[in-house]
């Protein structure tokens, strides 16, 4: 059979048209070729609109062949054709479209065709597309009725009019006024007002919801008739559309109107709440002076909704006069209404919001104090820092807030006051917290008040002002911070020390250098500091020192050797593995033994590039070595995370053994989850053990799941 | 026997109104106090927000689990159009409560098939919006007019009509509506937002993001609905097509009828966060570029100020890093904001940064501060009880989403597309102006 070669020149000529006679001899292009063509590749497939018609006409039934499969390839024809300055191509297409709606087209190619042509086509298209709102098929009606809803010329609205006046069926009456309305068109007003008088919900619901979307003013009478006849829903959506209207008048300036509909809804008895709001919020742009007043009045509403809505009118229109009115209605105020008018004042930004917040930090009443407490956060300055300072060494939820707020307090004044106070405050805990601020503001001109606070008299002040410290200061500070730490004649202070200088050291991001600062005072110590020098190296890594503690760990000192091991067992990275191991097995003091082994799993478990199984056979060794439950434990735990058969295989062994089944269980099917599919067997066996002896349900639950994957409820595997 | 509504019955019901499903009011279930349920930490009856959950699928099940973890929120009601969803969502509502009770049970929530009949009960404050993205705007307009707050997921709408009628609404009736766009409420994309603002990196002349690409038609064959699901009503105001599946339990996003694909699902998260950084949450783009040669082989967009940001997709992606970024960036959904004096990059897992020390570097309380959410299902909560507008305002919202329409019509359509953010219309373009919106099947409307 000869392929089909329609082509474009093929077809105009068919057609007998001039042009095409004096079109090029050269092949003319396969379809798949000009289906690129007429989607924008190459080059263009035609310049006339008969050519483009004819070649649009070629390619159609191919692109029509499948309607409900993949139609990516008219799509982009068709977005093609639809660019602005191409609408001899958009037309030609839409007619191409249009001529393969016939009568004996499937519904599925009408649906595509209607599809398209909702989105492209113009009043080419639209007196066949009117003609299917009269199709035998319900979904061929429907898509027509969309397809003209969207095709934005005249003749689409009237053709949507005309069906509206044959429309027998309220809901196909109702479906087309929801068309109509689609458009926005205020020129369909009157008939949407028609409809809206009607008494059938199905027609006169939508048309509410259409006229209150088009109409001006004279629709108003309609829709206030509608909220008193018919059904509940009718009533609802009149009052629905009454709001809309009354919106839309604002935004035509007929604001009088407007108002005139919001005051009947504030004003009417027993009003829902949500029409409340609708109406206050109404009443904010396009009310009187006496309206606002009345809002105003509103913000100590006993409705919460009524008030919200009150204050977010009041802050949107931030009218002279408005903060006069909420400060003397503050002075009369009850506990409810206080929190309100205060948030008012801040959200006003007036300047005596500031005052009234610190004069209501005082209230008797905590709810209060909480609010004017976070007002500060935005309406305070440094004159805030002490009533914040007193709430901020209380308890409970006034404690978060005044720190919340001295975290973020701005103005250049703050942290002056809060250096102040750390010195000047009445009480201890507000020279804490005066400190705590500074750190949580990282403050760096704090930094030298700071460590003069590490030497106070008050233990909590500094306790507090080495965990500043650790926040602020630079790490050209270090030294200094290991000085105190060396002299402190208290443990806590020295530990209070390491902490900070730990803290300050890792903001050098060289390793090596960062604690290079410790070693060298490390070598000018001895005592009890020293052993905490160590503690600190151990936490801070890099080679040199490493070597430190190592030569800590041989030392014949048993206070420095107990540091040494220590430090090691802190060690943030996996050098010290071999040497923890060692220790593991050979340390005499118990306690150390165990510390050394537990920091070696801890090491085991960090990422490395080892193979799976190297990782098992370590956790293995550490098992053998492990003496205590807990130990062992801890390598159940490590090998659960190591997703590979011979870790599954490490822990199937201890699944029997008594105290140690439930890590043993949970590793397994930790482990199961991800390697089932390969190891179905050994998943089997595992899983199958962890149903027998495993006493958690979940853990049950989980190995249940696990068996069904590999064998599914109903399936018979073949042997 | 009760016959279940269908979507005639309601039809007939609610006169054809799509929208407009203020209906006559339902009696709800009597709920149980909160004395009852054995909890003296619990709030007050009064400050309770009582909440009902429409959509229940994967995100819509994981939303009511924070929801329901809030103190203040009591759930009593679920409402889905699959049955099976409904039962198990309820199974976890009463679960939950019963665990409080002194007596280890609790039956006070109600399943519902139809959201209005769920929107009908005046006991509840506040629902969430979890169904499909072509679902979002009629629930959430029917649940403000019938008095609720809602948090509603992202992406807020499938159009750009539909956007700005959610605002309106909300407006009207002063609602509380959270946008789930929660990465706001995520301290690393603050953190990145609060740089940029400062000007840490100085002026942001590109941004790249990579999310996946919009949605196309749906191809797939018909099937037979399974028992227990009600396909016309989930179709609801999208075209029918026969049942499959593969589009029901979020496969839907790759279809167009439905969602705006991964052009909206994870833009409404990462262009949202460019809105933020760059300070757009009341404007947006003005012009919108599909990928077009060798000079611009991915999808970008401008704002009036020459920013412009960059869709890292497709085949274009490898060619645009290497013309234009400072850097590789990471694998994943990212975004890279590029500055003249240097660069931020940011995802739910990491923040980077060029000069290094600029990505944790501390905004201090002289600096411009974005707004601090407690959580992003905490801060609606608190919001409901404050009548405030929660970080992610119905208005964010509706930018956000916007901007991720756009770039799905200037990708379908092929073109640039040139857009007024200050009146929200496709300038120049008739054609593309038509995706503006698009006509919803009957009885549906917004």
């Amino acid at each position: 059979m000869m392929p089909i070669r329609h082509t474009v020149m093929a077809a105009v000529v068919a057609m007998g048209l001039a042009a095409a006679r004096s079109a090029p001899a050269a092949d003319p292009p396969k379809n798949d070729d000009l289906i690129k063509q007429l989607g924008g590749e190459g080059t263009p497939a035609a310049k006339s609109a008969t050519e483009f018609e004819a070649a649009y006409a070629q390619v159609l039934p191919q692109l029509l062949e499948k309607p409900q499969g993949d139609d990516s390839a008219l799509q982009r024809i068709a977005f093609r054709a639809s660019r602005p300055g191409a609408e001899t191509e958009r037309a030609a297409l839409s007619k191409a479209l249009v001529a393969k709606l016939t009568v004996d087209a499937s519904t599925p190619v009408k649906v595509l065709l209607l599809r398209h042509l909702q989105r492209i086509g113009g009043d080419e298209a639209v007196p066949a597309i009117a003609a299917l709102l009269a199709d035998k098929d319900a979904q061929v009606r429907e898509c027509a009725r969309r397809a003209l809803s969207n095709i934005p010329t005249k003749s689409a609205a009237d053709a949507i009019r005309g069906a509206i006046d044959k429309a027998d069926d309220p809901a196909w009456h109702g479906a087309l006024i929801g068309a109509l309305a689609y458009r926005r068109d205020p020129a369909d007003a009157p008939l949407f007002a028609r409809a809206a008088a009607r008494t059938d919900d199905a027609v006169r619901i939508p048309a509410m919801i259409a006229l209150a979307r088009t109409g001006d003013a004279s629709a108003l009478s309609v829709l206030t008739a509608n909220r008193e006849t018919g059904s509940d829903a009718a009533k609802a959506v009149a009052n629905e559309a009454c709001l809309m209207l009354a919106d839309r008048l604002v935004t035509l300036d007929h604001r009088p109107d407007a108002a005139k509909i919001y005051r009947e809804y504030l004003d009417a008895p027993q009003q829902q709440p949500r029409y409340r709001c609708a109406a206050i919020i109404g009443l904010g742009t396009a009310g009187s002076e006496e309206d606002i007043a009345r809002i105003l009045g509103l913000i100590t509403d006993p409705d919460v909704q009524a008030r919200g809505a009150a204050l977010s009118v009041l802050v949107h229109r931030r009218d002279p006069g408005t903060a006069d009115h909420v400060l003397a209605k503050l002075a009369k105020a009850d506990t409810a209404a206080k929190p309100w008018l205060l948030r008012a004042l801040v959200d006003l930004g007036d300047k005596r919001a500031g005052a009234a917040l610190l004069k209501a930090v005082e209230d008797e009443d905590q709810t209060v104090r909480i609010a004017a407490l976070t007002g500060l956060a935005r309406a305070g300055d440094a004159s805030a820092v002490p009533a914040l300072l007193k709430s901020a060494a209380a308890k409970g939820e006034e404690q978060v807030a005044a720190r919340n707020t001295l975290e973020v307090l701005a103005g250049k004044g703050v942290d002056d006051a809060l250096v102040q106070h750390i010195a000047d405050a009445p009480a201890v805990p507000q020279r804490v917290e005066a400190i705590r601020a500074l750190g949580t503001r990282r403050t760096p001109e704090a930094v030298g008040p700071l460590f003069a606070a590490t030497t106070d008299a008050e233990g909590s002040v500094r306790s507090e002002a080495f965990r500043s410290l650790g926040l602020i200061a630079p790490f050209n500070e270090l030294p200094r911070a290991l000085a105190l730490l060396v002299n402190a004649k208290e443990d806590a202070d020295r530990d209070n020390a390491a902490k900070a200088a730990v803290a300050i050291a890792r903001k050098n991001d060289d390793i090596d250098a960062r604690s290079a600062p410790v070693l060298a005072q490390l070598a000018k110590t001895e005592g009890p500091a020293r052993y905490t020098l160590l503690a600190v190296a151990g936490q801070l890594g890099g080679e040199r020192a490493l070597a430190a503690i190592r030569d800590a760990v041989k030392s014949d000192d048993a206070k420095t050797h107990e540091a040494g091991v220590r430090a090691l067992t802190n060690w943030p990275d996996a050098a010290p593995m071999q040497d923890l191991l060692t220790l593991a097995k050979t340390e005499p003091n118990n306690t150390l033994a165990i510390l050394s082994l537990r920091a070696y799993v801890r090491l085991i478990g960090m990422p490395s590039k080892r193979k799976p199984e190297e990782t098992v056979k370590l956790y293995q060794g550490a098992m053998e070595i492990a003496k205590r439950p807990d130990e062992k434990k801890m390598v159940l735990g490590g090998l659960g995370e190591v997703k590979h058969r011979t870790s599954l295989e490490a822990v199937a062994p201890f699944l029997s053994e008594d105290g140690l089944q439930g890590e043993a269980c949970a590793a397994a099917i930790r482990i199961a989850r991800d390697v089932w599919e390969r190891n179905k067997d050994l998943a089997k066996f595992t899983m199958t053990k962890v149903l027998e002896v495993s006493k958690s349900d979940s853990q049950k639950r989980g190995a249940k799941e696990i068996l069904d994957k590999i064998d599914p409820p109903g399936h018979v595997g073949a042997e | 026997m009760t016959r279940p509504m269908t979507r005639r019955r309601f039809l007939k019901r609610s006169a054809g109104t799509g929208a407009a499903v203020a209906v006559a009011a339902v009696a709800g279930p009597t709920i149980v106090p909160i004395s009852a349920l054995g909890a003296p930490d619990k709030p007050a009856p009064s400050n309770r927000i009582v909440m009902g959950f429409i959509g229940l699928g994967g995100q819509g099940t994981y939303d009511m689990g924070n929801l329901l973890g809030q103190k203040e929120v009591q759930g009593v009601a679920v409402c889905d159009c699959d049955q099976s969803a409904t039962s198990k969502a309820r199974q976890t509502v009463e679960k939950k409560y019963a665990q409080e009770t002194r007596n280890g049970t609790y039956k006070g929530c109600r399943t519902y098939e139809h959201f209005w009949e769920l929107l009908d009960r005046t006991d509840i404050d506040a629902v969430l919006i979890a169904t499909p993205d072509h679902w979002h705007a009629l629930i959430a307009i029917a649940a403000a007019k019938a008095g609720k707050d809602m948090y509603c997921e992202k992406p807020m709408t499938l159009t750009l009509r539909e956007a700005r009628e959610v605002v309106n609404t909300m407006r009207r009736y002063d609602r509380v509506f959270q946008t789930g766009s929660q990465q706001r409420s995520h301290g690393p994309f603050r953190q990145a937002c609060e740089l940029i603002r400062n000007g840490y990196i100085g002026n942001v002349h590109d941004v790249y993001v990579r999310v996946w690409g919009p949605s196309h038609e749906c191809d797939l064959p018909a099937q037979s609905v399974p028992e227990g699901l009600d396909w016309d009503l989930w179709l609801g105001p999208a075209p029918w097509r026969p049942f499959n599946k593969d589009i029901i339990h979020g496969g839907f996003r790759p279809y167009r009828d439905y969602s705006g694909g991964g052009v909206t699902d994870w833009g409404a998260h990462h262009f949202d966060i460019c809105q933020w950084a760059l300070d757009m949450d009341n404007s947006g783009p003005v012009a919108f570029f599909p990928p077009s040669g060798p000079d611009h082989p991915c999808l970008h967009f401008e704002y009036a100020n020459g920013t412009r940001v960059w869709h890292l997709d497709g085949p274009g992606e490898e060619a645009l890093i290497k013309q234009r970024m400072p850097e590789k960036p990471k694998e994943g959904n990212i975004i890279f904001f590029h500055g003249d004096k240097g660069w931020i990059e940011v995802s739910r897992d990491h923040i980077r940064s060029n000069p290094q020390p600029i990505a944790n570097h501390f905004v201090g309380p002289n600096e411009i501060h974005l707004y601090r959410s407690p959580g992003h299902t905490q801060d609606f909560v608190n919001c409901v009880k404050e009548r405030r507008r929660p970080i992610c305002d119905v208005e964010i919202g509706a930018r956000s989403v916007s901007v991720c329409h756009l770039v799905n019509i200037a990708y379908w359509l092929g073109r640039p597309i040139r857009w007024d953010p200050s009146a929200e219309e496709i300038i120049g373009d008739p054609e593309a102006a038509r995706w503006v919106d698009r006509p919803k099947r009957a009885p549906w409307y917004l």
